[in-house]
């Protein structure tokens, strides 16, 4: 009876912590796109930190890049949501949740801090800090129902 | 919510896996429901139902006879 099915059972240890068998092919892609552009993204900013010698359109251009990669990302993850099973998306939710609640904390809670004294944040400080927080929620979430 | 699905999905012959790719659903999500650490749709109990020829509340028990006037919360929601 189980001969005609495909044996799909996850290999690699990525795909054992994803439990994806039927999207893995979205994990990958998602990871990869994230991963672009993180590279992209600190590329450019330490290339212009450089003060390079280069004109301002193509300032512009460095700069522009890597939010076409960001904007793949959230095509990627749109889609990969949409392919997932109902615990994976219940997953990912509690990740958004509290991704998005410490990034309303901080960005309301932290200007009265920056008031008091405290360092400033810049707004990539504050998202980085959003993608931490989103990645801590769903590692949780992952556990809770593993 | 207990259910008795590893043993239904032993008595097939079928692992996480098989019984995942069946249900269109992740493997996780297989583990999880029979460890009684998410309780599914109820589509997907539907799903479950059909596939192992059973009644719903055959495959899960929300709780003693009594507590919850004894039909389960997936039942309830089946019926409503």
């Amino acid at each position: 009876m189980t001969d005609h099915i495909e044996q799909t059972e996850p290999k690699t240890r990525l795909g054992r912590i994803h439990g994806y068998l039927h999207s893995p092919g979205d994990s990958y892609q998602l990871l990869g796109w994230a991963l672009a552009w993180a590279i992209a993204f600190v590329g450019a900013s330490w290339f212009l930190r450089s003060d390079p010698a280069i004109s301002a359109g193509a300032a512009w251009i460095v700069a522009v890049a890597p939010n076409l990669l960001a904007l793949g990302v959230v095509v990627v993850y749109l889609r990969f949501l949409r392919n997932a099973d109902e615990l994976v998306r219940r997953i990912q939710l509690e990740g958004l949740a509290v991704g998005f609640g410490v990034g309303v904390v901080l960005s309301m809670g932290y200007q009265l801090l920056e008031r008091a004294g405290a360092p400033e944040l810049s707004f990539s400080d504050l998202a980085a800090i959003m993608m931490f927080a989103f990645v801590i929620g769903v590692v949780r979430a992952n556990r809770q129902y593993s | 919510m207990n259910n008795n699905l590893r043993v239904l999905r032993a008595e097939h012959g079928w692992s996480q896996a098989e019984l995942a790719i069946r249900l269109e659903v992740s493997r996780q999500t297989v583990n999880a429901i029979e460890t009684g650490k998410y309780d599914p749709s109820l589509p997907l109990a539907f799903k479950l139902s059909r596939l192992f020829g059973r009644a719903i509340e055959d495959m899960f028990d929300d709780g003693p006879i009594g507590a919850t006037s004894g039909t389960s919360a997936v039942t309830k929601r089946a019926k409503a």
